[in-house]
């Protein structure tokens, strides 16, 4: 009972002595003060409540000399290695250390208890993406034009993805400040994906309008960790009419694409009469989507609402928005991209780019102009590899198609085979054993399968007779 | 013995009381069981539902103490002293019949030949 009053008493003065320190950083942002010790990941240091009260005021002092603990509540942390390359010998050491990201500033600690922090980068204005050229698994990089390359690497494919969209959070913290309020605010969502995914999109959602995506893009589209765009929060007309009105969202950055951002992707068909090419867009961006949105009941009202659209749009873009469904994921991505940069076309003439959109559309979507699908080029492919590094469930769900078509291509293959002995007109026994052994391993598995229909009925007993003998006790 | 899938079991029983006979440290019956619902059910001879898996009499040992009390070849056993053997796996059967310290089992069991005793002499016009 006690215990419990005294968390709850711990856990407000937290609050409120973060607070304070937030205001106070806010009010000196230079200085590193850290007056609390609080710590949530270290129970020990509950007790002894900064009784270190050292001097934070003077700006001079490293900025290392930080201890874990003082740095309060973190955005961010964990483990990470950190690639170190000894000046003269030859070797990339891969050094783990415990990193703490709070607002832009990256500090890493040789350990959880550390007194002072070993490095500190702050991360506004860098570059935060993967690493391929690293051989290293999981890694990322960050880099700046004036300040060197900083390599990482995460232990784990969700790690990685978490600390790239952290990192890259942090760096766009200044680049684009005054949305800071509205991109924090989907920062956290889009981490904590589900969860507050649920929360953040329905008010938004309902109230939106294309004039509004519009809007998305003119804001500063270097983000690369795609946080989605103010608009949301400041709706400014609703038109909310009779139409079915799918919710939108719009990315900002059309390489990046975190799990959340891809789940709000959907388009407002409230004008989708007078644009039937932005409808169209909007059914083959769509398409994609939906497929993969949490149960959210705006994504099933949007599924819904995709069912009626679809079927009423007949135009050319039908057949290559079929096309382009089982295509990867990373040309939804850019399909979307794109999209954001349509409604700028848009602007300017609502049908006058028609052909122009037609055919950004179809580049993205990996076809000829005539609708042929193009094979990937290898940008294209490391696009989609990127993608795939920052979202786990993308990755998965490309394995699993990439699966399924070669699975779908050696079963044709071996389609083909049967049709051959088949359509052979003037077969005879001999024929039919050459093929046979030919195609020794597919007709095994033609008999296997037939084995297995015929089981349930005839080959029970068989089977039962080896498997579960009749068990019969004296007593 | 038919049994319709959610409604209660019903069957027409015979209640058997077998006393064990003791064979130096051991408690014998005189019987064989096989079925339950961790066995193959399709395997029974004895059942007409072959989905059943109840638990059935196998095996009656001439002479014993089953065959005395009137336990015969085929019989599903319903209840052992009170305990169902309707849903039982075959080892729970076999323990709820071979308790040491007991030396009656009460059965339940039914038969076909019963229900369609039962039948007959429910069709047959009763005296008036």
């Amino acid at each position: 009972m006690f215990a419990k009053v005294w968390s709850d008493f711990e856990r407000t003065v937290r609050v409120k002595l973060l607070s304070f320190k937030q205001w106070w950083q806010a009010a000196f942002p230079l200085s590193v003060s850290n007056r609390m010790a609080a710590d949530d990941y270290n129970p020990v240091s509950l007790r002894h409540k900064s009784k270190k009260k050292s001097q934070r005021g003077n700006v001079t002092m490293s900025r290392r000399r930080i201890s874990v603990k003082q740095l309060g509540q973190p955005d961010h942390q964990g483990w990470l290695y950190r690639k170190k390359e000894s000046k003269g010998f030859l070797g990339m050491k891969w050094k783990k250390y415990w990193f703490v990201l709070k607002k832009t500033a990256l500090y890493w600690y040789t350990n959880q208890l550390a007194e002072k922090a070993e490095g500190y980068i702050d991360l506004t204005n860098f570059m935060v993406d993967v690493a391929i050229e690293c051989r290293k698994k999981y890694a990322f990089k960050a880099c700046h034009p004036q300040v060197l390359m900083f390599y990482f690497a995460a232990e784990s494919q969700e790690d990685m993805s978490l600390w790239l969209n952290k990192l890259g959070l942090a760096s766009i913290q200044y680049e684009a400040p005054r949305q800071n309020a509205a991109t924090e605010c989907y920062s956290e969502a889009s981490d904590h994906e589900e969860a507050e995914s649920t929360e953040i999109p329905p008010p938004p959602y309902s109230e939106q309008t294309l004039q509004d995506t519009v809007d998305a893009p003119s804001q500063p589209g270097t983000t690369h960790q795609g946080s989605l765009p103010p608009p949301y929060s400041s709706t400014a007309s609703s038109k909310t009419n009779g139409s079915p009105s799918s919710p939108i969202s719009t990315m900002t950055s059309e390489s990046s694409a975190s799990s959340v951002s891809k789940q709000r992707q959907s388009w407002s068909d409230v004008n989708s009469q007078s644009l039937p090419p932005a409808g169209e867009t909007a059914v083959v961006c769509q398409v994609q989507v939906h497929l993969h949105q949490a149960p959210q009941e705006e994504g099933e009202e949007d599924d819904r609402e995709e069912e009626e659209d679809r079927p009423s749009e007949n135009s050319g873009l039908q057949n290559f928005s079929n096309s382009s469904g089982p295509k990867e994921e990373s040309s939804t991505a850019d399909q979307q991209g794109d999209v954001v940069a349509a409604p700028d076309n848009r602007d300017d003439g609502n049908n006058s780019d028609e052909m122009e959109k037609l055919y950004i559309h179809l580049k993205e979507a990996s076809l000829s102009p005539i609708g042929d699908r193009k094979p990937s080029t290898k940008r294209e492919f490391r696009a989609s590899f990127v993608k795939r590094c920052k979202n786990k469930n993308i990755n998965e769900k490309l394995h699993v198609m990439r699966v399924l078509n070669s699975t779908l291509k050696s079963k044709e293959a071996d389609l083909q085979a049967i049709e051959q002995i088949l359509s052979d007109t003037d077969l005879n026994s001999e024929k039919f054993k050459e093929w046979k052994e030919a195609n020794a391993p597919l007709v095994q598995e033609i008999c296997i399968k037939l084995d297995q229909q015929g089981a349930s009925e005839a080959v029970n007993p068989a089977a039962s007779t080896i498997a579960a003998q009749v068990v019969e006790t004296s007593i | 013995m038919s049994f319709v899938p959610g409604q209660p079991v019903t069957a027409v029983v015979e209640r058997i009381e077998i006393q064990k006979l003791s064979q130096g440290p051991n408690l014998v019956l005189g019987f064989c069981i096989g079925g339950g619902i961790d066995q193959d059910p399709g395997q029974n001879p004895f059942s007409d539902d072959k989905a059943d898996k109840g638990i059935y009499v196998t095996r009656v040992s001439p002479g014993g103490p089953a065959d005395v009390a009137g336990l015969k070849i085929g019989d599903k056993i319903m209840q052992v002293n009170g305990w169902d053997m309707t849903v039982v796996t075959h080892d729970q059967a076999r323990k709820k019949l071979t308790k040491k310290n007991e030396h009656v089992v009460r059965l339940l069991v039914t038969r076909k030949t019963l229900e369609e005793a039962v039948k007959q002499s429910m069709s047959r016009p009763g005296p008036s």
